[in-house]
């Protein structure tokens, strides 16, 4: 019986690397013909050691890169984004929940509809699962890769909804009202979220922005009351980025403060990254007493061509008062795009 | 086991992986709103086209240019028009260039005749972007030709520092990229805008690829002899306006050398061989040609000379499009 899934789980895999590249080939066709589309098959393998408990896992992805930008004789109409990956678990301790005991899933990465005909950009309407925007995240792109920046402390990255978003002279602005429950639209349970991040243009070299986010994020605990608001700065001078924000409000019964440091350099061609970061969470709740979370992150990624990137990363707990032994663990991820 | 495999999948992929693949993952791509509209305030829409900018563009753009692409630059791209109703006022092209700093965002706005209109630095993060001598750079470009951005490269190298070197450099490959790569797209835009602005048109006008007949060929070479005398008539693209079924209009879009001066147009003519409208798709030389050819505009060809180059144009374009 394990012999049987396997051998269609492999076929499932080559089906899907076959399709893509004949989609691949299919594209290049149309897009002589002025399609507007981009497409790309994204594959990823990340190993992670466990450097106390002298355990590894493995997640590998694949999935399709869809990006697609309806046009008319009078302008653009919109732009369609999908983004369906399999990701593929071995030996994770605490998968999300969403994977339901299982070892395999389908998700949908970034997968939405924004429609930009309405204002030249300035104010747009997007539905289907995309960024919750609070902070950082709203301008920095890390899905499918190992550096990461604030949304653990929310406990969600993307959810299914629909937002207002756009680009004014002065300013970005993205509200969204949204499911709640991150990757799972069918959950039965009923969260749901209100998220917003008003900032300075994002191609400047100094960014600012404050962003809140209110209502019931669904966990692998179940649902979880939030109320969070956050500032959020990024500079750049030279080959450095320097990122920080700071949020603060309720998350359920704890009463938090979340700050992040990131010092990070780019070569001059930005195909070499190294970073390093620093978080820190502070628990005010009264009935469990003051507690502080520290850690940090350095990482290294190294786009070897366009398409292959390699990064590694290494995350050290400083400090964790829920468990007697500070975890740390050593990342390595190869990435193809097609 | 699972190690192996995934090894032996990456080892295979990695000799499959274009040169031309997008590094980025697309969620992260953004139209650059803010500089459309900066750049091209009077616009009230922008259409996009996503183009493959492959190696094949890259030797061509090295044929016009004593450099080219880099392989990094390869991939698919945008450019965006930007549009006054159905009316294009222009292109923008954002191109990213190296400098000694990381890499540097300019987005180029291009006029139709693929002058430079101006400039904005999208994204750069050395502080001498925001310098005097970039900003007097920006606007001594501004207005030029791809031939008089090439002649100002060559007279001013010794002057300029990397940085504006970087700039200058730039405005040439985005014209020589757009044209290239972009070129038929745009004029399709163009096109559409020259019938809605000359014609009374609805949802059914038609703007028909058309080839040039045998008999258009043997009444040229009766008239104006085998060889080319002004037009380039190779270079020439025939395309019947059609309106419920009925030619309205023939365009024709054409290449044009005299001398030293060269450059390529789009002729509207009626039925009846009235010239309706002259657009240049690359800039005029100068004033005097410019108003040789804009005079003719509402002549009809019938009953016109052939004694000027323009008129002598005239009728050969008119003969092709027929």
């Amino acid at each position: 019986m394990e012999n049987l899934r396997s051998s269609i789980r492999i076929s499932l895999y080559r089906a899907i690397l076959f399709a893509s590249l004949a989609v691949l080939a299919a594209q290049n066709t149309s897009e002589a013909q002025g399609s507007n589309l981009r497409w790309a098959t994204d594959l990823a393998t990340r190993g992670v050691q466990d450097l106390e408990n002298e355990s590894s896992s493995a997640q590998h992805v694949i999935g399709f890169d869809l990006h697609k930008v309806f046009t008319s004789s009078s302008g653009d109409i919109g732009t369609l984004i999908l983004q369906p990956y399999i990701v593929k678990l071995h030996n994770v301790a605490n998968p999300p929940f969403f994977f339901d005991g299982e070892d395999q899933e389908l998700t949908w990465r970034i997968t939405n509809f924004n429609l930009t005909k309405l204002s030249k950009g300035q104010f747009n309407i997007r539905l289907g699962h995309f960024e919750v925007p609070f902070g950082l995240e709203q301008n920095i792109n890390t899905n499918g890769t190992l550096r990461q920046l604030t949304f653990a402390s929310r406990r969600i990255k993307a959810d299914w909804g629909i937002s207002a978003n756009g680009s004014l002279t002065a300013f970005d602005y993205e509200v969204a009202a949204t499911r709640g429950s991150g990757n799972d639209l069918s959950a039965d349970q009923d969260p749901g979220l209100i998220s917003g991040r008003i900032g300075t243009p994002s191609n400047r070299n100094l960014i600012t922005g404050i962003s809140f986010l209110q209502g019931d994020v669904l966990t692998g605990n179940g649902i979880v009351d939030t109320d969070q608001i956050g500032i959020d700065l990024a500079y750049y001078l030279y080959s450095w980025e320097l990122l920080f924000e700071l949020s603060t409000g309720d998350r359920g019964p704890d009463d938090i403060v979340n700050s992040f440091i990131e010092a990070s350099w780019y070569n001059n061609i930005g195909s070499i990254h190294a970073y390093f970061q620093l978080r820190n969470e502070l628990n005010k709740n009264t009935s469990t007493g003051r507690q502080d979370t520290n850690s940090m992150t350095t990482g290294l990624s190294w786009s070897i061509t366009p398409s292959l990137t390699l990064s590694s990363q290494w995350t050290k707990e400083l400090d964790n008062p829920q468990t007697s032994q500070e975890a740390s663990r050593f990342f390595l991820q190869a990435r193809i795009r097609l | 086991m699972h190690i192996k495999n995934c090894f032996l999948l990456f080892a295979s992929l990695i000799f499959l992986t274009p040169d031309s693949a997008d590094a980025i993952a697309y969620c992260a791509l953004r139209d650059p709103v803010r500089t459309i509209d900066s750049l091209y305030p009077e616009s009230n829409r922008y259409s996009s086209i996503v183009k493959p900018v492959d190696r094949k563009a890259r030797d061509e753009v090295g044929k016009k240019l004593p450099f080219t692409l880099h392989f990094n630059e390869l991939g698919k791209h945008t450019v965006y028009v930007a549009l006054k109703n159905d009316k294009p006022l222009g292109v923008i092209h954002v191109r990213s260039e190296l400098s000694d700093w990381g890499l540097i965002e300019i987005a180029w706005a291009l006029n139709m005749d693929m002058t430079v209109k101006a400039l904005h630095m999208q994204r750069c993060r050395n502080p001498g972007c925001n310098e005097l001598p970039i900003k007097s750079l920006i606007s001594e470009l501004s207005g030029k030709s791809f031939d008089e951005l090439l002649n100002y490269l060559d007279t001013n190298t010794a002057q300029k520092n990397a940085l504006q070197l970087s700039i200058i450099k730039s405005a040439l490959k985005t014209i020589a990229v757009t044209d290239i790569v972009w070129g038929e797209e745009i004029s399709k835009i163009q096109r559409r805008h020259i019938v809605n602005n000359t014609f009374n048109t609805n949802k059914h006008t038609k703007i028909v690829p058309a080839k040039v007949s045998p008999q258009s060929i043997s009444k040229l070479n009766t008239q104006f002899g085998k060889n080319d005398t002004l037009i380039i008539r190779d270079s020439a693209k025939i395309y019947k306006i059609v309106d419920m079924q009925k030619n309205i209009g023939n365009l024709v879009e054409a290449s044009w050398k005299q001398g030293k001066h060269q450059g390529k147009f789009t002729w509207l003519y009626s039925t009846d061989g009235t010239v309706l409208a002259i657009y240049p798709k690359t800039p005029w030389p100068n004033n005097d040609i410019k108003s040789s050819f804009k005079e003719l505009i509402g002549t009809n060809i019938k009953n016109s000379q052939c004694s000027t180059a323009a008129q002598i144009a005239s009728h050969e374009l008119y003969l092709l499009s027929q």
